[in-house]
């Protein structure tokens, strides 16, 4: 067997394991970086990103039946589009089972990962946020605070580049901003209405990691206002693995990229008490060969994280590796979401707009704040907008004729959408085990995912309907529609714990520099570590700790 | 720099690059595969008809014109919308019965005016007495709709399209002849 030997391995080029590469070769470490999928080159693999509609068969509906049999949970994402339908994981290809409610896994396996089509939207946790679980006993306790992170959220926004508003609000600490792209006119209207009639509930432009300056270094050009980035941006506009850490990572010459490899195991040797390494499977030969090195990040999306450290058994680990808590796998989270309500607003109706602002706007946390106000624990943040619809309303509307066509011609009423994402808590019922009787189109084990939303969230969410109905109606608004439940588990694509962190080796999988408790070279840094959820987008938190981490295990292991 | 022209004049290069290199497949290809449904599909008539009664020819042409009927008849094979290949045979039988004889042999001020209280019917929230069948209406004026403005004529000469717009105006005046865009997120699947 094939056997190759570097400082450091990471698993996995998403949103964490592009960074950390990026991190580790930075520091002149020698590094794998190992890719389930196949490598989408920056531009040259965007293949559809500049096709008309009326160049595809399907006129961006995409092929509904080839859909419903490969493609059964992707495509109700509703990110998913003829576009970009490359991008998403062959449900038929890699099956897994949903053990309780039904749990909808959205999934990108290629280079890059989901940050090649993510939301980018990027928010630091607080204070508040760090300390909920020690203050309010819902959870184990984080042993880190928002000042251990503050500095590599700085580090990790001066990177990426977010734009953004600076608006002092506690709740939603401020980082380090390119200038924000504006509010629109009706925006700016509610933000002001709103501030009159709901003190505390703050409109603020969606931070989000599309340039409004270039970096000229990394070739990456401002946003161009098209709002199509899940098809891949060829000016380098959004954040992704391609766009910025791969080729700063590639510029050391210290990365080795392995793509269409699949990390069947982590090697675990009982003598020595460490990790030597992983074993690959080649997705197109088969052949398996032996990856070393003296530390492994394990980066490959939450529950991908959880399932390969699960199938790497040794005597020392029976039950999965780095598992001596029995926690592996457990407490597994997903932000609770549902459309709260979408209202027509009037007035307005002689402003339009040019240009496809590749944001929203964002309503933080106001309940349960300055003091416990009700009776449920933690809370929500509003996503939205305000936007004029346009012919798509036709879909929905009574009408025939040159009166219709005529009336479709012009964009409809102003309409603001009011999106809740509520915090989620941690639960050890919910949780993702291996079935062995299952396996994926590469021969490794599927998941189990036991999960379901608890009093809280659906409390949560039923509160984020009310209060959403109320702010549009106060406005004068009309609410045509909204929801008081959240969608499946798994509809945020925030899926996040399973190796959560922790002071205490019973209870947790990875201490406060991500590095098993269990197996000192082993770190886990996406969104498996995290012990809560809090209400926020979780992407560049699970950044900001991967470069701690880098920063840390290169300290540890290479000084 | 106008960027929908140079945006065309890439997608001419891209073209004949394809060309050039003797690539079998492009995007271009498959749809013109896609659209290559037998002239004589025993549906055709009846769906032209609908499409002049949903998106008839103004100032821009219509559905018709466009050929939209032709993507209706694809769509349908391939299941958008919730359709499937007997959604227009069945709805079809249903709408003569709801007419009390042959549909298409009605006058044209007839049929619009059946139409019109059927199409007012379906696309109501209120609950009605119509026979399920009947709501098979949905699924063929949908794709007609899909099928007009997604066409080239419909995203860009009824309505506008600029795929790279390349700066945000936020506060601009919505006049009297202004078109909404085809190209925004509400104008095609969020992505």
């Amino acid at each position: 067997m094939k056997v190759m030997h570097y400082d450091a391995i990471v698993v996995g080029s998403g949103i964490t394991g592009g960074l950390a590469a990026k991190e580790l070769t930075a520091k002149g470490l020698k590094v794998a970086l190992i890719e389930r999928g196949k490598n989408i080159p920056h531009r040259t693999g965007y293949k559809q990103e500049f096709t008309p509609p009326w160049e595809l068969p399907f006129r961006g509906e995409g092929d509904k039946a080839a859909w419903n049999s490969d493609y059964a949970i992707q495509q109700g994402s509703g990110q998913m589009n003829e576009w970009n339908q490359e991008y998403w994981v062959k449900d038929s290809e890699h099956p897994y089972t949903s053990t309780s409610e039904p749990f909808t896994w959205y999934r990108g396996y290629h280079l890059g990962g989901r940050s090649l089509m993510w939301g980018r939207q990027c928010y630091r946790w607080s204070p508040e946020d760090f300390n909920a679980n020690a203050k309010d006993g819902k959870a184990t306790a984080w042993p880190i605070q928002y000042d251990d992170v503050a500095p590599w959220y700085s580090y990790v926004e001066k990177f990426i580049g977010i734009s953004g508003s600076r608006d002092g609000l506690p709740v939603l600490p401020d980082g380090e901003f390119q200038p924000a792209i504006p509010l629109n006119p009706v925006e700016t209207h509610l933000k002001s209405e709103f501030a009159k009639s709901f003190p505390g509930r703050h409109v603020i432009i969606g931070r989000t990691a599309n340039l409004t300056e270039a970096q000229p270094e990394l070739g990456r050009a401002p946003c161009q206002n098209r709002n199509i980035c899940s098809r891949g941006c060829s000016f380098g506009a959004y954040y992704s693995t391609q766009s910025a850490a791969l080729p700063t990572a590639q510029a050391t010459g210290n990365l080795t990229l392995l793509t269409d490899s699949i990390v069947e195991q982590l090697n675990y040797d009982d003598d020595a008490k460490k990790l030597t390494g992983v074993t690959v499977i080649d997705r197109i030969t088969k052949e398996k060969s032996v990856v070393n090195a003296k530390i492994v990040f394990v980066c490959a999306g939450a529950f991908n994280s959880v399932a390969l450290m699960l199938r790497s058994k040794s005597k020392t680990f029976p039950n999965g590796i780095a598992n001596s808590s029995g926690v592996l796998g457990k407490y597994i989270m997903d932000h609770a979401v549902a459309l709260a309500a979408v209202g027509e607003i009037p007035g307005f109706e002689d402003i339009y707009y040019e240009g496809n602002r590749p944001t929203g706007i964002l309503i933080p946390r106001f309940i349960n704040v300055d003091q416990q106000e009700t009776d449920v624990a933690r809370g929500f943040v509003y996503q939205g907008g305000a936007y004029r619809p346009s012919w798509t309303r036709a879909l929905n509307s009574p009408g025939l004729g040159v009166s219709f066509k005529e009336a479709m011609r012009q964009p409809g009423n102003w309409r603001f959408a009011m999106t809740c994402f509520a915090e989620c808590l941690p639960n050890a019922e919910n949780r993702i085990t291996l079935d062995e009787t299952q396996r994926d189109v590469d021969g490794l084990p599927a998941l189990k995912i036991q999960f379901k939303f608890g009093e809280n969230e659906l409390k949560l969410v039923e509160r984020a309907h009310k209060e959403a109905v109320a702010m549009i109606e106060k406005v004068g608004g009309r609410v045509l529609f909204g929801m008081s439940k959240p969608s499946p588990g798994g509809t945020a694509i925030h899926e996040m714990g399973g190796a959560r962190m922790g002071l205490d080796p019973k209870s947790s999988v990875v201490n406060k520099h991500n590095q098993a408790h269990d197996v000192p070279n082993l770190f886990i840094t996406d969104g498996a570590c995290m012990a809560s959820s809090a209400s926020q987008n979780p992407s560049l938190t699970y950044m900001a700790l991967t470069a701690r981490a880098a920063d840390y295990a290169h300290k540890t292991f290479f000084s | 720099m106008n960027a929908s022209v140079d945006l065309t004049r890439r997608r001419l290069l891209i073209g004949s690059m394809a060309v050039t290199l003797g690539l079998a497949v492009t995007p271009a290809t498959l749809w013109a595969k896609a659209l290559n449904e037998p002239a004589s599909h025993p549906a055709l008539p009846l769906l032209e008809l609908f499409c002049d009664l949903v998106l008839p020819k103004t100032d821009t042409p219509g559905a018709k014109e466009l050929g939209v009927a032709k993507f209706v008849l694809s769509a349908t094979k391939h299941g958008l919308r919730n359709s499937s290949d007997d959604t227009l045979a069945v709805f079809e039988k249903a709408l003569d019965q709801h007419a009390k004889t042959s549909f298409k042999a009605l006058s044209k001020d007839k049929q619009l005016e059946l139409m019109t209280a059927l199409d007012q019917k379906v696309f109501s929230r209120a609950p009605s007495d119509l026979p399920k069948e009947l709501y098979g209406w949905r699924q063929v004026k949908q794709l007609i709709i899909i099928g007009f403005y997604t066409s080239e004529v419909g995203a860009t000469q009824e309505l506008r399209y600029n795929l790279v717009p390349g700066t945000l105006k936020q506060n601009v005046p919505l006049k009297q002849d202004s078109r909404a865009w085809s190209s925004d997120w509400t104008g095609v699947r969020f992505g």
